[in-house]
C-alpha cells in the first residue's frame, strides 16, 4: 500500500487560478484523501543524533549555522545528480565550469538593475551531515560586480545543496555509485542568477531542478508541528502567524492574517501533544488547527482546524475553505511559493530535515 | 533639505503627473523632455527652481501632492470634543492663519525650527508642518492633517511619536476644544473615513439614502434594483435546491449592510484576549484560566464589502457576529475584545478604550 501511494505524485500547488472552481477544489483538498499524507511526522532528527544532542559535546554546541539563519531563501527540489564528484579537488573545476557558463549567459542576455554575476566558488558546509546516508552539504557562492558600476565585489548569490537525515535513499542500490542525491536546494539571489545556476546544474549533472511549493495541508502540518518549538526566552515580537488568501470570488478582501501569541500557542500545543512521543501525528495536527480555526469562527462566523476552531468560534468565518498561503512560528517562516526563513539556529536541523522529507516524498524514482 | 523634499515628492509621482503638479505649485508651464529618464528630469527641475526655494515652498509642493493623491497616505481619525463653539469651526482661512502662528510656538520647546504651510481645497483645510531635527530630511518629522470645517473630526497622517504631544496640545488650544481622542479609525480613503465618522447611526438598509449621495449624478441614473441579477445566463436545467436559504441569507446581509457599496477601508483588526473557544477539539484546554491572546487582521481593497461577500459566498455563516457587522456603526477599525468576566461564559464585550 505504501508503495502504491509513493507512486502517486502529490499534485503540486500552482499559482492561484482565478476560476471559482480552481480555488475551491484546492482549498477543499486539505481534507480529501487524495493527497498522500504520512500518518505522523518526526519532530526531531534521528535517534542516534538526538542522543548526542542530549549530552552535548563542546563542538556540537558551537554549531550556529552561520549564513543560514535570518535570511530569506527560495526552496528548490532536485533529482539525483549524475556523476557528481565529491572530491575536494573537483570543486575548483566545478567553480571554473560554472564561471564560464555564467560568462556565456551574461553575453547572451542583458540585465538591468541587477548585480552582474561573475565568479563561482564551491565549498563544503560542515554540520549538516547527520544521518549515514547524507551527503555533506555543498555551498555555492557566486561573486560579481555591484549594479552601481563602481566595481565593488559583492556576493550575488548564495546556494546550499542539502541532504539532512535522509531516512532511506530512494535511488536504487546499484545506481548509488553514479548518482548523488541532494533533495533540497535553498537559494538566495536575483532571479536571473538563480536561473543561470539551475540551468547549469541541469546541464552539468543531468538532473531536474524544480521550485518547491507547499500545499495548504503541508503548511498546516508545519505550523501545527513547530508551534511547540520555541527559543527561550520566547520573544514577544515573534508570533505564530497564519496567512490565508481569500478566494477571488469574494471581492473586496484579499487576505486574512491570524496571529497568535507564541506562549499561548505553546500551551495549547503541549496539551495536545503527547510529550513522551517524538512524533507528531496527523490527528494531533488536525486537532491543533481545527481548534484554532473554530476559535476564530466563534468571533467571525467564518469556519476553519484547534487553532482554526478558536477562530471560527469568534468570527464564524470558515478558514479551512481558504488557501493557507504563509505560516510563521517563532523559529521559522514558510510561504506556499517556497519562501523560507529560519530564525533559530537551534532548530535549523529539524526544519531542513522536514524539507528533505517533503522533497523525497515528491521524488518518483 | 528643501531640495530633498522636492526630490522626495517628485520621485513618488509619475512623470505624466509632474507638469500638472508644478503648474499648480509655481503657476509656470514646464516642458518635459520625454526622452530623459525620471532622475534626469527631477534634477533639471530642481536646478530650475533652486534659486528661490525655501522649506515652506517645498512643503507646499508636498501638500499639493497630498491633496491630489490623498490615497497614498494613511490617515488616522481623531475626535475633538468638549468646549464652546468658536468662529474657528466656520472659517478655515482664519484657522489656517492661527495654526501658522501656533505650531512653531508649540514646537519651540523642542528647540527645533518649524516650517508650516497650508491650503484650502474644496472647503477643507490641509496643513503641512515640518519640524527640523537634523540637517537631513526625515519624512517621519513631517506632519500633515486635514480638517473639514464644522465637523469635530480631524485626519492626521502618521508621524514621529516624540512630536505627538506638542502637536496635540497645539490643536486642542487653537481649535478651542478640551479633548482630542484617537478614534482607532485608519485608512487611506479620506472620503470614506469622513463618511464613517459622521454617519455612525445610519448603518443598514437606511444607508441606501446616504451612500447614494456619493454618486456623481444621482438623478440622471436609474434607481438601481434592490438586488442585482447575476451576470451569467441561468441554465434552466440546473435547479438550485437551497434557493430559499440563499435568498434569506441575502436579505439578512442587506439588512445589516444595506444594498449600496460600503465605505472603503483597507484593514480591520481585532485583538482578542479571551478564553480559548476551540476546546471542543482539545478538552484539556477547558479549564484554562488565562486568556488566549491572538489577533485577526482582514486586509483588502475594500474590507467592508469583503465581509459582506464572505457571507454571500458561504465562507462565513450568516448572520455574522456583531464584531464584524458593527464596524460602520462603531466608526473604528481597530478593536480589542476581552471577556467581561471569565466566570460569565458567553459574554464578551467590545471594550471601549
Amino acid at each position: 500500500m505504501s508503495n502504491l501511494q509513493r507512486n502517486t505524485e502529490t499534485p503540486s500547488v500552482q499559482p492561484i487560478r482565478n476560476t471559482t472552481f480552481g480555488t475551491f477544489s484546492r482549498s477543499t483538498r486539505r481534507y480529501t484523501p487524495f493527497t498522500k499524507t504520512p500518518k505522523s511526522r518526526r519532530l526531531c532528527i534521528s535517534t542516534a543524533v538526538r542522543d548526542i544532542h542530549r549530552t552535548p559535546t563542546p563542538s556540537q554546541q558551537t554549531v550556529d549555522f552561520k549564513g543560514l539563519t535570518n535570511k530569506t531563501w527560495k526552496v528548490y527540489r532536485l533529482t539525483p545528480l549524475y556523476r557528481f564528484s565529491a572530491e575536494t579537488k573537483d570543486q575548483k573545476w566545478y567553480g571554473r565550469l560554472l564561471s564560464s557558463h555564467i560568462e556565456t549567459e551574461n553575453q547572451k542576455s542583458f540585465v538591468l538593475d541587477e548585480d552582474i554575476p561573475e565568479k563561482a566558488i564551491f565549498s563544503w558546509y560542515k554540520g549538516l551531515k547527520v544521518g549515514p546516508d547524507d551527503e555533506e552539504a555543498l555551498q555555492i557562492i557566486i561573486k560579481g560586480k555591484s549594479r552601481n558600476g563602481n566595481g565593488v565585489d559583492v556576493i550575488v548569490l548564495t546556494a546550499f545543496l542539502l541532504c539532512v537525515d535522509l531516512e532511506d535513499n530512494p535511488v536504487d542500490k546499484e545506481l548509488q555509485q553514479h548518482f548523488t542525491y541532494y533533495p533540497v536546494m535553498i537559494v538566495k539571489g536575483p532571479v536571473h542568477s538563480q536561473n543561470i545556476l539551475t540551468s547549469w546544474l541541469e546541464r552539468q549533472f543531468d538532473c531536474r531542478v524544480n521550485p518547491s511549493t507547499f500545499s495548504s495541508l503541508q503548511l498546516a502540518c508545519i505550523v501545527a508541528m513547530w508551534s511547540g518549538l520555541c527559543t527561550k526566552p520566547i520573544q514577544k515580537s515573534k508570533q505564530v502567524e497564519l496567512l490565508y488568501k481569500v478566494p477571488a470570488e469574494c471581492e473586496g478582501m484579499s487576505k486574512i492574517t491570524y496571529s497568535l501569541c507564541a506562549q499561548d500557542c505553546k500551551d495549547l500545543w503541549d496539551s495536545i501533544h503527547d510529550s513522551g512521543s517524538d512524533e507528531f501525528t496527523e490527528v494531533e495536527t488536525q486537532t491543533f488547527i481545527r481548534s484554532i480555526e473554530s476559535h476564530f469562527y466563534y468571533y467571525s462566523k467564518f469556519d476553519s482546524l484547534s487553532i482554526e476552531s478558536h477562530f471560527y468560534y469568534y468570527s464564524k468565518i470558515r478558514l479551512s475553505a481558504m488557501q493557507l498561503y504563509r505560516v510563521g512560528t517563532p523559529v521559522m517562516m514558510l510561504g506556499s511559493e517556497g519562501r523560507l526563513k529560519i530564525f533559530s539556529s537551534q532548530h535549523a536541523l529539524i526544519i531542513l530535515r522536514h524539507l528533505t522529507e517533503l522533497s523525497v516524498e515528491k521524488f518518483v524514482p | 533639505m528643501e531640495t530633498l523634499i522636492v526630490q522626495n515628492v517628485l520621485r513618488r509621482c509619475r512623470v505624466s503627473d509632474i507638469p500638472k503638479l508644478l503648474n499648480e505649485w509655481n503657476c509656470s508651464e514646464v516642458q518635459i523632455d520625454k526622452s530623459q529618464t525620471k532622475g534626469e528630469i527631477i534634477r533639471d527641475i530642481i536646478e530650475l527652481y533652486s534659486d528661490d526655494l525655501t522649506a515652506t515652498k517645498a512643503g507646499d509642493l508636498q501638500l499639493i501632492y497630498a491633496t491630489k493623491f490623498p490615497e497614498k497616505r494613511k490617515w488616522s481619525c481623531f475626535h475633538l470634543s468638549g468646549g464652546q463653539d468658536s468662529e474657528h469651526k466656520l472659517d478655515p482661512w482664519k484657522l489656517m492663519k492661527d495654526l501658522k502662528k501656533q505650531l512653531p510656538l508649540h514646537f519651540g520647546r523642542l528647540k527645533s525650527e518649524t516650517y508650516v504651510s497650508g491650503r484650502i481645497v474644496d472647503g477643507a483645510l490641509w496643513m503641512w508642518a515640518y519640524v527640523k531635527q537634523s540637517d537631513k530630511f526625515q519624512s517621519s518629522s513631517t506632519i500633515m492633517f486635514v480638517y473639514y470645517p464644522r465637523t469635530p473630526y480631524i485626519f492626521i497622517n502618521h508621524f514621529r511619536a516624540k512630536l505627538q504631544e506638542p502637536f496635540m496640545e497645539c490643536l486642542v488650544y487653537t481649535f478651542g476644544y478640551s479633548k482630542l481622542t484617537n478614534m482607532q479609525l485608519t485608512g487611506t480613503h479620506l472620503e470614506s473615513l469622513l463618511q464613517l465618522a459622521l454617519n455612525k447611526d445610519s448603518q443598514g438598509s437606511f444607508s441606501r439614502f446616504r451612500l447614494k449621495k456619493v454618486q456623481a449624478a444621482p438623478l440622471s441614473t436609474k434607481m438601481p434594483l434592490k438586488r442585482k441579477e447575476p451576470d451569467y445566463e441561468p441554465n434552466p436545467s440546473i435547479i438550485c435546491e437551497n434557493s430559499r436559504n440563499k435568498r434569506r441569507k441575502l436579505e439578512i446581509l442587506d439588512n445589516t449592510f444595506g444594498t449600496e457599496a460600503q465605505p472603503v477601508l483597507e484593514e480591520v483588526e481585532y485583538k482578542l484576549e479571551v478564553r480559548f473557544r476551540g476546546s471542543e477539539h482539545v478538552p484539556a484546554m477547558v479549564n484554562r484560566a488565562q486568556p488566549f491572546r491572538c489577533k485577526f487582521k482582514f486586509e483588502g481593497p475594500a474590507v467592508l464589502d469583503g465581509i459582506k461577500n464572505l457571507g454571500k459566498s458561504g465562507l462565513a455563516t450568516v448572520p455574522l457576529p456583531s464584531i464584524l457587522t458593527s464596524v460602520s456603526s462603531k466608526a473604528r477599525n481597530h478593536f480589542v475584545l476581552q471577556d467581561s468576566s471569565l466566570a460569565d461564559k458567553s459574554a464578551t464585550r467590545l471594550s471601549q478604550q
